[in-house]
């Protein structure tokens, strides 16, 4: 049986892929997250060694691929992983595997939950059929380890620093510290007050976790979602959607509206921000807010 | 928000060298002040200063005032009764 009587559209969806050595493929695991167990680890070392060449590649995505396995081992192997709970990943024109940041299960600058937002990205969309490859990224705060506005959505933990005049004892440092200049001193006749140009602010937390009385403090804290970022052969930062978003609910909203939005009007091999260039941020915006709104009274 | 008055007794210039050798000079400057002594350490703007002052926080180390200066920044530290404030 040659490659050509394998439904290789089939094979992708489930994460195969035909390598230029013909009968061999890739298999792409899944790692959401880019979280593995040691078990897990171990069975993917296993199947390496039996079906492939001892060796695994690992992916941008966080993933691991094993490389040089037979198409007449591709089940077997598929199998002996599942077993171990070790889920293919998925190529071609759908939902690719989710990545993030450890977030604020570990990481001492992480402002969100990524690992459990991660999970339920996967659970709710990994694998849906869209006009092109569709990528999502969660990172746990500004620092963007996840590169999340290089992904077609991306969800980054957000805080807006609120100044507290009782703490504060004038040091000045807030000012010197902030990356991107964003606060200043203001005096007046009596006092001197300190504030953010919330337009230049990038939510992170370098003044809120710095200063040395606590005087910047989180005032409101959530999730920045961004849109429309893409890699590859034409590059395109992602846009803002919405800078503050406080509720994880909303955030599922907003997801779930940019993901119809796209499957509507995109064009086959077309990515979602090659589309928003197309139409118009405004536009896509627009159309993305009310469709949130509607399925949030929905909800409700 | 009154300003206190205080006095440096000592001064370290840990411009130019890099994390976390900066950080690790600094902070042996500072645990070697006494009670009621303050510190001047002069560090580069940037991420430099970023992780100077998360160490020096991270240490209970208090810093009580800072000064701008060209691409970098003064900061005013002590570790006892020289650094709390009124």
């Amino acid at each position: 049986m040659s490659d050509n009587n394998l439904d290789q559209v089939a094979l992708g969806r489930v994460g195969m892929m035909r390598q230029t050595h013909p009968d061999y493929y890739v298999m792409r695991l899944k790692a959401v997250g880019g979280d593995l167990t040691a078990r897990q680890l171990a069975r993917i070392a296993e199947v390496a060694e039996r079906y492939g060449r001892g060796e695994v590649h690992l992916s941008t995505r966080q993933g691991v691929e094993i490389h040089y396995v037979h198409r007449d081992n591709l089940e077997t192997a598929k199998m002996e992983l599942a077993d171990a709970g070790v889920e293919m990943g998925a190529c071609g024109p759908r939902v690719r595997s989710i990545v993030a940041c450890p977030g604020n299960a570990t990481c001492r600058l992480g402002v969100i939950d990524t690992k459990a937002m991660s999970r339920e990205l996967d659970a709710r969309y990994f694998r849906k059929e869209m006009p092109s490859k569709f990528k999502l990224a969660v990172t746990g705060c500004s620092s963007n380890c996840t590169k999340a506005n290089e992904n077609d959505i991306g969800v980054r933990g957000a805080i807006e620093p609120r100044w507290e005049a009782d703490s504060c004892t004038d040091c000045g440092l807030c000012v010197s510290f902030c990356p991107v200049n964003a606060i200043s001193r203001q005096d007046t006749d009596e006092s001197s007050n300190y504030v953010v140009d919330e337009t230049a602010c990038i939510n992170c937390t370098v003044c809120t976790s710095l200063c040395p009385t606590s005087a910047w403090v989180v005032g409101r804290k959530g999730y920045t979602v961004l849109i429309g970022g893409t890699m590859g052969r034409i590059p395109r930062f992602a846009s803002v959607l919405k800078r503050i978003v406080e509720s994880e609910q909303e955030v599922y909203a907003l997801v779930d509206a940019a993901v119809e939005c796209y499957r509507e009007r995109g064009i086959k091999k077309e990515r979602f921000g090659h589309m928003i260039d197309r139409i118009g941020l405004k536009k896509i915006k627009e159309e993305i807010f009310v469709k949130a709104a509607v399925q949030r009274i929905e909800i409700h | 928000m009154s300003k206190q008055q205080y006095s440096v007794s000592k001064s370290i210039d840990v411009r130019g060298v890099s994390c976390p050798l900066n950080a690790v000079r600094a902070k042996q400057a500072i645990a070697a002040l006494g009670e009621d002594e303050l510190i001047e350490v002069t560090v580069d703007a940037g991420e430099s200063l970023i992780r100077i002052v998360r160490s020096i926080n991270d240490a209970g180390y208090r810093i009580i005032n800072s000064k701008q200066l060209e691409n970098a920044v003064a900061i005013i530290v002590g570790k006892g009764k020289a650094a709390v404030r009124q």
